[in-house]
């Protein structure tokens, strides 16, 4: 990733008419934004739909980023608004998502690389509502501080610090009850 | 075996990374933002201009001064801006009864504020219409 000065000679450049650097952003960033989506919508289509959108908003609001916070908690907050939004209008059904996401928690030396660690922990995070999904991935993932958590999810902190605990101690109960000791060992050999 | 605790979350969350976008994203979105404008933000100009401010100020300052100014040295210094407010001010009566100069003051810009309110609320009106 880029340090913030970067982003910070690319802003001007976009404002001033030059959408190559905009490419460049959104090359930066598009698999960041697409987690966010994609932790809120669980559904591959609608996350892509949701990351694009986000980025055609960060570009036409880009005037209006003012620099008090980091660029990528500004098009965090974005984006996870628009997830929200798009899976509101959609009117997520929950259950039938339930159902499609019943793979075996098991995890084995053949498959057993990122992508693979990936399913499992998204396998868990199914279980828990998608907003615990969004506040653990933006503490853990993208290592956000609880002040900019609030900043991307306009949650109150308390609130943050209440939703975390109570989602890292649900997400270990499932993977604790998801995997066996082999497992887990496994899992842990390779995170 | 030990069970997963919090620690492992960090290091599971930061092996897994991030979830892959498909290949053509940031083509799909270049094709959407090359028609796209960006929002300025074009400067309003404000309903109360700075003179009516200066205005404003000086007509519940000034009165405050002159009374003050006559309260405290007894009408013996008072600045020439001053002096014909404070003369004005000296011919207020108070009405009959116990009435604190204060409830006259507080009521005044009380009354002073809610027409504020009244020329804000039709400006803004006019804003919106034209």
């Amino acid at each position: 990733m880029q340090t913030p000065v970067e982003n910070g000679e690319l802003i001007p450049r976009i404002l001033t008419g030059d959408a190559h650097a905009y490419a460049e952003l959104v090359h930066r960033y598009q698999h960041m934004v697409y987690t966010v989506c994609h932790r809120v919508l669980r559904n591959a289509q609608d996350a892509e739909e949701a990351t694009q959108d986000s980025f055609v908003k960060a570009y036409q609001h880009l005037a209006g980023f003012g620099g008090n916070a980091k660029f990528s908690t500004w098009l965090y907050s974005i984006a996870y608004r628009t997830a929200i939004s798009h899976g509101r209008k959609r009117q997520l059904d929950t259950t039938e998502l339930d159902g499609l996401r019943q793979h075996p928690a098991t995890l084995d030396s053949r498959g057993s690389d990122q992508s693979e660690l990936r399913r499992l922990l998204d396998d868990a995070l199914a279980k828990l509502p998608a907003e615990d999904a969004s506040i653990l991935g933006f503490y853990h993932l993208e290592e956000m501080s609880v002040e900019e958590i609030v900043t991307v999810t306009g949650l109150g902190a308390s609130n943050v610090k209440v939703k975390l605990h109570r989602a890292r101690k649900k997400l270990l109960e499932v993977l604790n009850a998801q995997l066996g000791p082999e497992a887990r060992n496994l899992l842990l050999h390779h995170a | 075996m030990p069970e997963l605790n919090e620690k492992d979350l960090d290091t599971l969350f930061r092996a897994a990374g991030h979830q892959r976008a498909g290949k053509d994203l940031v083509a799909r979105v270049m094709a959407q933002v090359v028609v796209t404008p960006i929002h300025r933000a074009s400067p309003t100009p404000p309903l109360i201009g700075r003179g009516w401010w200066v205005g404003i100020t000086a007509m519940l300052v000034l009165p405050i001064l002159a009374v003050l100014s006559a309260d405290l040295t007894g009408g013996q210094y008072m600045p020439d801006i001053l002096a014909p407010l404070a003369e004005r001010l000296s011919t207020l009566r108070l009405p009959d009864g116990d009435w604190p100069m204060w409830t006259l003051g507080a009521s005044s810009v009380a009354f002073f504020l809610m027409a504020l309110d009244q020329l804000l609320g039709r400006t803004l009106h006019a804003h919106a219409s034209s």
